[in-house]
């Protein structure tokens, strides 16, 4: 189970109004790398995984995952805090103020929905670990190219943050793809 | 070793705000936004090598390294708890009359980390 702390991890106050940052950023809550997708993938493989490292390693990223998923939510939120019809309409928002205001929702940057058709989940760690990996190069990619797109150090700070975490995280996967094959090596010598 | 302390250190804010108040345990009005950047960048090194330990079980200064920082944590997280009421939920800290839980603001408000 889980407990909720009352923080997020890493600090996000945006001065700054940003809206067609706001409706890029959805990339990273509701899109196909994003976070929501990172922890729910994690969090649904780790049961049939081989060793208890790696279910651990599992638990603890599909966590972090879904503090990402509270820091990108919270910079939607701030960025379209007060804004307009007509300014939200302008940052190309029209669509999203229309069927939801200013309300935060898991889309991608153009409005399609979230899936889980995102990702999967599989008896074979070596597929999942595979997967996951290249979730983890892809949601770097979404953040450098978000990162382009702003010189606004309150978003800039918590986006290199964010991506940073991405390249610590397919470290750990690299990590525990080499464990799943030095298990399975073990495996056929006996 | 690999793990992240870099990533929060070579942060601007985090060299700024990181040196803290050398220790001084003065009855000073506490500086919640203060107080919070060190519980996170406390709980952001607890939960990097909460990863890297997941990995590297016999890696003993990392350990070391962990066990120390969750001492910090917790005193932290007692310091802000007396200031500001509860930071984590259900009965990890106790309430005040009335139900503190639910005061504002709330981490995704703007005025979260100053309270005002
Ligand atoms: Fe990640």
């Amino acid at each position: 189970m889980w407990y909720y702390e009352k923080k997020l991890q890493y600090p996000i106050h945006i001065k700054r109004c940003d809206l067609k940052m706001a409706k890029v950023l959805a990339a990273q809550l509701g899109g196909p790398d994003g976070e929501l997708a990172a922890s729910l993938r994690y969090m649904n493989q780790r049961y049939t995984m081989p060793t208890g490292k790696i279910k651990g390693l599992l638990t603890d990223i599909a966590t972090e995952e879904l503090a990402h998923v509270e820091m990108i939510s919270t910079m939607m939120y701030q960025l379209m805090e007060g804004a307009t019809p007509k300014q939200l309409q302008e940052a190309g928002l029209a669509g999203y103020f229309t069927q939801h205001g200013r309300a935060v929702f898991p889309a991608d940057a153009n409005g399609v929905p979230f899936t889980t058709a995102y990702f999967q989940s599989m008896d074979d760690p070596v597929t999942n670990l595979h997967e996951d990996m290249a979730a983890e190069q892809k949601a770097r990619t979404t953040y450098e190219h978000l990162m382009m797109q702003t010189d606004d150090p309150d978003l800039l700070e918590p986006l290199r943050f964010l991506r940073q975490r991405e390249v610590i995280h397919f470290q750990r996967f690299g990590e525990a793809l080499d464990e799943v094959n030095f298990h399975n090596g073990m495996k056929k010598v006996h | 070793m690999n793990y992240g302390y870099r990533q929060w250190e070579g942060n601007s804010q985090g060299n700024r705000q990181a040196r803290g108040n050398g220790g001084c345990q003065c009855a000073m009005p506490v500086d919640r936004a203060k107080l919070l950047w060190d519980i996170q960048r406390t709980d952001f090194l607890i939960n990097d090598l909460q990863l890297y330990l997941d990995m590297h079980p016999d890696c003993g200064a990392a350990l070391e390294d962990f066990n120390s920082l969750s001492q910090l944590s917790m005193e932290l997280k007692e310091q802000y708890y007396q200031a500001f009421g509860p930071i984590i939920n259900n009965g990890y800290q106790s309430s005040e009359f009335p139900w503190q839980w639910t005061e504002e603001p709330w981490p995704w408000q703007k005025n979260f980390m100053t309270g005002r």
